[in-house]
């Protein structure tokens, strides 16, 4: 015996409702759209994570979206800056103001960093997008522009290479320089003291040749 | 849009530029008694530029991003060509200082100081990272200073050095305002060459003081353990490291010069200040331009008056001027006691007052007071009778250029 067709029309509509409601439920303040421009002070907020972020200045993007517990910026540019960029950030039970955003590959390497405002002491991390994994000594943070955060204790890196900054107010900068730290662990001794073994060497070199210079100029002195 | 300049095109430009300048003066300068001066001062303007060159290869329109930097191009023969075993820049023995950007070589003071404290083990410098030890890499300073001093002496002080240039400057305007220079006695001049002697061991003594904790394992000073209680170890490696630095002359006016053309932010520099009175900073502190201001003074009235005591100039007198290094050094300034008659015009036209040159017999008369200028090898009458030679070749020798008769001969004919 078949369900008489208003019902299904009924069971469906709910169905329909009810799958629509919930995708929004997860949503976030602001919703995830293609907007081009933003203003500052317009806030993206994590609800899940007590967080929001926001920017100092108007700006762009190609796409934002929430995702995972985090904003995806693709293609962000404040407009006090000429860099895009691509961002992920994410911040639990803090605020953060973002100054400037900055991603850059000029000469040969590779420098990505943002400068930000924290509220709250929460957790923020950052995605850089970087392909390679990286070493915690090419990741500089500081805070109010002086002090120097150390590794371990309030940032860390993670193993997603991911920066995760912990309880910090105040402005912070976080940079990445690829300096290739780790480049030269597993070559020979000569190659990683390569430096200091050619200093010695031009060292003695130097002195060897002076002498025999000085000792030749001496002797057509005294003759 | 970041842009840049290729940094050969640059280069082989500034080489040919100063190539064509140098044979210019050469060719054209009529006056003897000016020739090498104007070589010099030609030089000296040069080698700033040199010492800076990364203002000129950029990168520009960087977007302003942290306080301390980027400054990519401090690089140039840092990391790009010597890696992350001595990415500071190669060691010079002038004050071509650390801080202002575009930078292509290090003062040795600074490094000197910094890998004691506080890079003595610690991985990370700033904007550089360091795969080798405190120890390996003040190994390399002082190799790169034996050699540089070894080969040209105190030259570097004479021909190159940023802040001579800018007491030559000093000079130049006291002699256009036809104002007289005064002397120190020889007394006080002598004692002023020991001071730099105790400057440096005073600030290589308290970088070691602050690293006491990394190198010895005792605390000598509170808050001095890398990664200490919060706050501490930034603080101390942002404002008491690098000593010397906090008090150096030559810092604050590469700074300001360096702001003035727009090369660095003046935010920068005032976002990083401490204390009252900013006696304490990373780019400049008050304590900096307090001794800049007196030395400005002083060098306008006694000539070269902050080279008399220049720890730089001491440490490279050090290394070329005393034994056993005088012995191999291959610039000297050398005197043909038969052809000297005493006349004293070279002590009297020495910027510092060396007084070798006059007082030894013969030989060599290179002390360590004597930069090299050339200016009494310039203005010494008698052909022959001062010479600067390299290696055992003369380079220049005094000329006759006042017609003077020869009142001595050399009995080598």
């Amino acid at each position: 015996m078949g369900i008489p067709h208003s019902r299904q029309m009924r069971f469906g509509s709910i169905a329909v409702l009810v799958f629509t409601l919930s995708c929004f439920s997860h949503c976030g303040y602001l919703q995830s759209q293609t907007f081009s421009s933003f203003s500052a002070g317009d806030r993206f907020s994590l609800p899940q994570l007590n967080g929001t972020v926001c920017f100092a200045h108007d700006g762009a993007y190609s796409s934002a979206k929430m995702e995972n517990g985090r904003w995806i910026f693709v293609g962000l540019t404040l407009n006090d800056s000429q860099c895009i960029s691509d961002l992920k950030v994410s911040m639990e039970n803090s605020n953060i103001t973002i100054f400037s955003v900055y991603a850059s590959s000029a000469d040969s390497r590779l420098w990505v960093g943002v400068r930000y405002n924290a509220e709250g002491e929460g957790r923020q991390v950052f995605d850089f997008g970087l392909n390679a994994l990286t070493h915690f000594s090419e990741w500089w943070v500081t805070l109010a522009g002086n002090v120097f955060l150390a590794e371990g204790r309030n940032w860390k890196l993670q193993s997603d290479n991911t920066l995760a900054i912990n309880n910090q107010v105040d402005n912070i900068s976080v940079m990445y320089f690829n300096f290739d730290a780790d480049k030269d662990k597993n070559t020979p001794f000569y190659i990683q003291h390569s430096i200091v073994i050619s200093t010695i060497a031009v060292v003695i070199g130097t002195v060897l040749v002076a002498t025999v210079i000085t000792k030749k100029v001496r002797r057509m002195d005294g003759n | 849009m970041v842009t840049e300049n290729s940094p050969y095109l640059v280069v082989c430009l500034f080489a040919l530029i100063v190539i064509a300048g140098v044979v210019l003066i050469l060719k054209l300068s009529k006056d003897k008694t000016r020739k090498i001066s104007s070589l010099r001062f030609f030089i000296q303007i040069a080698a700033v530029v040199a010492v800076f060159m990364g203002l000129l290869i950029g990168p520009f329109n960087v977007p302003i991003f942290e306080p301390l930097g980027p400054s990519p191009r401090n690089r140039l023969l840092g990391i790009d060509i010597l890696g992350s075993q001595f990415p500071d820049g190669i060691s010079v023995p002038f004050l071509a200082c650390y801080y202002p950007n575009g930078r292509t070589v290090t003062c040795a003071i600074w490094q000197l100081q910094a890998y004691v404290y506080p890079f003595w083990d610690y991985p990370r410098g700033y904007q550089a990272d360091y795969s080798t030890s405190g120890l390996e890499k003040l190994a390399v300073v002082v190799g790169m200073l034996v050699v540089a001093c070894v080969v040209l002496g105190r030259s570097f002080c004479g021909w190159l050095c940023p802040f001579g240039l800018y007491q030559d400057i000093l000079t130049r305007i006291r002699k256009a305002t036809r104002l007289r220079h005064l002397n120190t006695s020889v007394r006080t001049n002598k004692k002023l060459g020991q001071v730099s002697y105790i400057i440096i061991a005073v600030f290589m003594l308290l970088s070691v003081i602050f690293a006491s904790y990394t190198i010895f394992g005792t605390e000598i000073i509170p808050g001095t353990i890398p990664g200490g209680p919060e706050g501490t170890e930034a603080g101390i490696v942002s404002n008491i490291n690098e000593p010397f630095c906090l008090v150096c002359p030559a810092r604050p006016l590469c700074i300001a010069v360096e702001c003035a053309v727009g090369a660095m932010d003046w935010s920068y520099v005032s976002q990083i200040v401490y204390g009252p009175f900013w006696i304490s900073g990373f780019y400049l502190t008050s304590i900096n331009v307090t001794i800049l201001i007196v030395v400005t003074i002083l060098a306008f009235v006694y000539r070269r008056a902050w080279c008399r005591i220049c720890p730089m100039g001491g440490l490279a007198a050090l290394f070329s001027s005393f034994k056993p290094f005088k012995w191999i050094a291959l610039t000297k300034l050398e005197k043909n006691e038969h052809k000297c008659t005493k006349c004293g015009v070279c002590k009297r036209v020495c910027p510092t007052q060396a007084t070798d040159m006059y007082e030894k017999k013969g030989g060599d008369v290179t002390e360590s007071r004597c930069i090299l200028c050339a200016r009494c090898v310039e203005i010494c009458p008698y052909d022959g009778a001062l010479k600067l030679t390299f290696a055992g070749k003369t380079v220049v020798k005094s000329r006759n250029w006042l017609g003077v008769d020869k009142s001595a001969k050399d009995p080598a004919g």
